[in-house]
């Protein structure tokens, strides 16, 4: 009995073990499910919790989206309200969507009233001249499809008839696909600019006539000058004709019995009415080049130099070697002028040599960009340093040696001035002079 | 070219300017020919002068001149004037005409050129070139002109 109580005692003891192993893991067990109910209950709940945050949080970002959007349609309102401009917005069969309060002021028309209205009840614009309705410039856009402007002269009728000048442009709103969504028309008060343009007119013709009237005026007085220096010069030249041709008159009837004094004498008043006759017809010269409107052309010196030493009595080949080099180009100028210039140089070349030289001459031209130089070379007696600022000038002559007037060079220089070039000279006594006068290639050499 | 009813010898010349007259003169007869130039004292002398030719061409008492000289700047009718006048006279277009005048200016000599004369000369200032012109002159218009020869 104690052996069966033993092993019943072993067996409730393993029976109690192993109730108690089963309880703990009972309650183990119990205790790990509870744990997982709350893990996944806490789970639950806190996916719960950021589903809710998540949820929350793009409501609010839509809320604000849709208040950004409430906030720029007010701010686009306000500012189109705002555009000193007028502005009207019709859809793409020209029905008026919107007005803003300077369209409505032009008009005449209440926003609430032009809603829906055609544009053209709306916006009357007609010619200010022909008083004629203007096409409108929505139904333009409609038709053309590209922005388009008012012409001039275009007045706008409002409800009450009043008549306004305006400025206007009209564009198309085109959808993203590009199709036609409506057409915004852009205008303006345009009474204030016009009346502005109508005082400048004004003012431009006055001017105008004014200029005109003073250049007739300047014209007149030219011409006048002219005249006179013509007249005085010519008449001048009579007297002196008579002094030269009866001095020479006297001294051949006294020849016979005159003394060598007494011929001397006549022979000085020759030769002085002779300087005077020169110094007239080259101050007649001068105020030719100085006065006259000369048109300037172009001018072939291969052509007019060759002419001039053909016709010239004192450039001809028995008194002077005169040379061409290279070819001469044909420049800006005038035919007159130039004829006069090169001749005087040319001549002063031929003039200027010592006593018994036979003056050799070289012509020829140097390019320099759109001008040229031409120069006439001699191997005459050359002009001092200290004496070169004086040349051009009236009056001037260096030396009483040789005859002239001392104009000669003065035309020259205002010739080819008002040909729009320069003048000057190299040159050293002794050795000769080299003159030039910058002109302007008639086409530029490339 | 001298026409049938022209002298052959006669120079009329219309000289407004005293001095100029008289150096005319002088001239020819240094060149021999101090009676075949009649002078007139402008323009429209010249013209009265060339109607009378015609009129009395069939009298002969105011034979046609065969060499004109004129002057521009005279009262009355000018040069040009004369040279206008002549312009569309038949019976005057063989006659040359020779412009001796002080002006240089290009636009003259053209002009002139322009309504028939035959040649343009400024009046020289010396009597040896004087005389010399006057020479040329006579001799290239065709004309023989015998020395003391009256018109």
């Amino acid at each position: 009995m104690d052996e069966v109580r033993d092993q019943v005692a072993q067996i409730r003891g393993f029976a109690r073990t192993a109730l108690m192993a089963e309880t703990r893991r009972a309650s183990q067990a119990k205790g790990i499910r509870t744990w997982a109910f709350v893990i996944v209950g806490l789970l639950n709940l806190s996916f719960l919790a950021w589903t809710s945050r998540r949820i929350s949080h793009e409501i609010s970002l839509r809320e604000a989206a849709v208040l950004q959007t409430r906030r720029d349609k007010e701010l686009l309102a306000t500012t189109l309200a705002s555009i000193g401009d007028a502005v009207i917005v019709t859809d793409a069969k020209g029905r008026i969507t919107f007005l803003n309060a300077e369209a409505e002021k032009l008009t005449g028309w209440k926003g609430a009233d032009a809603r829906n209205q055609k544009l053209s009840e709306v916006f009357r614009p007609i010619n200010e001249d022909t008083r004629q309705p203007v096409e409108n410039p929505v139904d333009k856009v409609l038709r053309i499809g590209s922005v388009v402007g008012l012409a001039n002269h275009t007045v706008l009728v409002s409800k009450n008839g009043a008549e306004l000048p305006i400025d206007d442009s009209a564009a198309p709103i085109r959808q993203p696909d590009g199709s036609l969504f409506g057409v915004v028309l852009v205008f303006r008060d345009f009474s204030v600019q016009r009346q502005a343009q109508q005082v400048l007119e004004r003012n431009k013709q006055e001017l105008e006539s004014l200029v005109g009237k003073r250049t007739a005026k300047l014209q007149e007085m030219v011409d006048e000058l002219e005249h006179v220096s013509y007249a005085i010069t010519h008449d001048m030249r009579a007297p002196l004709r008579a002094m030269s041709a009866f001095a020479g008159l006297v001294s051949e009837r006294v020849a016979a019995v005159a003394d060598k004094e007494t011929l001397e004498h006549c022979r000085r008043i020759q030769i002085a009415a002779s300087r005077l006759d020169k110094l007239i017809q080259d101050a007649l010269q001068y105020t030719k080049s100085v006065l006259r409107e000369l048109p300037l052309e172009a001018v072939d010196l291969s052509k007019l130099v060759p002419g001039l030493l053909e016709t010239y009595p004192n450039l001809q080949s028995d008194k002077a070697d005169i040379r061409i080099e290279g070819q001469l180009p044909v420049v800006m100028g005038n035919d007159a002028l130039l004829t006069q210039c090169i001749s005087n140089l040319l001549g002063n070349a031929v003039k200027f040599v010592a006593p018994g030289i036979r003056p050799q001459i070289r012509v020829r031209t140097e390019t320099e960009g759109v001008m040229i130089r031409f120069w006439v070379e001699d191997n005459g007696i050359g002009i001092p340093q200290h004496a070169q600022v004086r040349l051009f000038k009236m009056f001037q002559r260096l030396t009483n040696d040789y005859e002239g007037t001392g104009i000669g060079l003065a035309i020259v220089r205002k010739c080819v001035e008002r040909m729009g070039g320069k003048v000057g000279v190299e040159s050293a006594l002794g050795q000769g002079s080299r003159f030039w006068m910058e002109l302007r290639l008639a086409e530029p050499r490339e | 070219m001298v026409g049938a009813l022209s002298s052959p010898g006669l120079v009329l010349a219309a000289e407004d300017e005293e001095s100029d007259a008289v150096l005319l003169q002088l001239a020819f007869e240094r060149a021999g020919l101090g009676k075949n130039l009649v002078i007139v004292r402008d323009g429209q002398e010249a013209v009265d002068y060339l109607k009378r030719c015609v009129t009395h061409s069939k009298r002969g008492s105011d034979p046609l001149p065969c060499l004109l000289l004129l002057d521009l700047k005279m009262p009355r009718m000018t040069g040009f004037d004369v040279l206008v006048w002549l312009g569309d006279k038949p019976q005057f277009k063989d006659l040359p005409v020779v412009v001796l005048s002080s002006s240089s200016h290009e636009s003259d000599i053209q002009r002139a050129r322009e309504l028939g004369a035959r040649d343009y000369h400024i009046k020289p200032h010396g009597m040896g070139q004087f005389v010399q012109l006057i020479k040329d002159l006579t001799a290239s218009s065709q004309t023989v002109l015998t020395a003391g020869k009256a018109g």
